[in-house]
């Protein structure tokens, strides 16, 4: 695969690693690639489902990370290094059910087909939009975690942490018209079963405004 | 005028387009200008654009809300005990090749090391390194 894409807000770091010695290369990974316990960890937990193995997951990600850290370009995306290695650990080694075939053929059609072929009539918010901000942290996680790996991640990798599509075509080892693919419906299926979640929830807009049609 | 035309894009042509758009994932210019001009003279396709957005928002808005949570201070410790000790390790390696301290005398070993990177998408550039390492090994 290619190498993780050059981010541009991270500016090259002067780092000489044929001079650079262990010590300072461990000090190098504690201050760069250790702050970002935080989000490997919330996505491990996207990913596993459940904190034991998430905690895990992080822990063995930066093991590896840390003993091929000699190998990371400084000055490219770590962040994005970070995440490739916690997704292909994940994949292969906590992914439940490992003969699970992957979802292929005819997800990569049909990303561009969205429901675009003709002008649709809503302005502003509409109140569908209402209901769902106020739908409970742990229903967006169910449905999160309800979906198909593949869409579940290309999500989370972009709605989330805001990689491109190329990153996360790199970070999933995929061509990016599948990340496409995956995004698109990966977002549909997500807010269809909000929808459903707000709905079974009974926060309709009739209740919010305080009207009594049923 | 032929310049004009260029820029002339149809709905059909747009409406596919506007989720790349929103996600800012439109890198050739000619075709960005394109679309932000069809957006700027048709307003069927610029209210579907930002409904398409208000709704993306939502949803980001949502699940960054619900899924960024804080690691538990017992995988920070964890992290930074497994860091020393992976440390520790590969000070050791490197102490081992580096030459022991006590013993008398060395074997030297020379060898050669190749190894290529910068494979870029494209494949054009590729940059290969040869590099001779001299190690010392203490006798057994």
């Amino acid at each position: 695969m290619s190498e993780i894409t050059k981010s541009a807000d991270n500016l090259p770091a002067v780092v000489d690693r044929e001079k650079e010695s262990l010590a300072q290369r461990t000090a190098r990974f504690e201050s760069d690639a250790l702050v970002f316990t935080k989000q490997l960890y919330s996505a491990a937990l996207r990913y596993t489902k459940n904190p034991h193995d998430a905690q895990d997951l992080v822990q063995d990600t930066y093991a590896k990370a840390f003993t091929s850290f000699h190998q990371f370009e400084p000055g490219t995306n770590l962040k994005a290094w970070l995440y490739r290695i916690l997704t292909t650990t994940f994949i292969n080694n906590y992914r439940k059910d490992q003969r699970r075939p992957l979802i292929s053929g005819s997800e990569l059609e049909d990303w561009q087909l969205a429901d675009a072929s003709s002008h649709t009539s809503h302005l502003g918010k509409s109140a569908e939009d209402e209901v769902l901000e106020n739908i409970a942290d742990k229903d967006v996680k169910d449905a999160l975690a309800a979906m198909p790996e593949e869409f579940r991640m290309a999500v989370y990798l972009s709605d989330v942490e805001g990689f491109s599509y190329k990153e996360i075509a790199e970070i999933m080892d995929v061509p990016t018209g599948t990340v496409m693919s995956r995004l698109h419906r990966g977002r549909k299926l997500l807010r269809e079963s909000l929808s459903a979640y707000a709905k079974e929830r009974g926060f309709s807009v009739e209740k919010k405004s305080g009207g009594t049609k049923l | 005028m032929s310049f004009e035309n260029q820029y002339q894009i149809s709905c059909d042509q747009v409406l596919p387009n506007i989720v790349l758009y929103i996600d800012h994932e439109i890198f050739d210019n000619t075709h960005l200008q394109a679309v932000e001009i069809h957006f700027g003279e048709c307003s069927p396709c610029k209210s579907e654009m930002e409904r398409e957005h208000a709704a993306l928002n939502l949803i980001r808005n949502l699940l960054t809300r619900s899924c960024l949570e804080d690691a538990p201070q017992s995988l920070h410790d964890r992290l930074i005990e497994q860091t020393h000790l992976l440390h520790q390790q590969l000070a050791a390696e490197e102490a081992l090749i580096n030459g022991g301290f006590g013993a008398g005398g060395y074997v030297e070993t020379t060898y050669s090391e190749t190894t290529y990177t910068e494979i870029t998408i494209d494949g054009q550039t590729q940059i290969e390194i040869t590099r001779e390492i001299r190690r010392e090994f203490p006798l057994e």
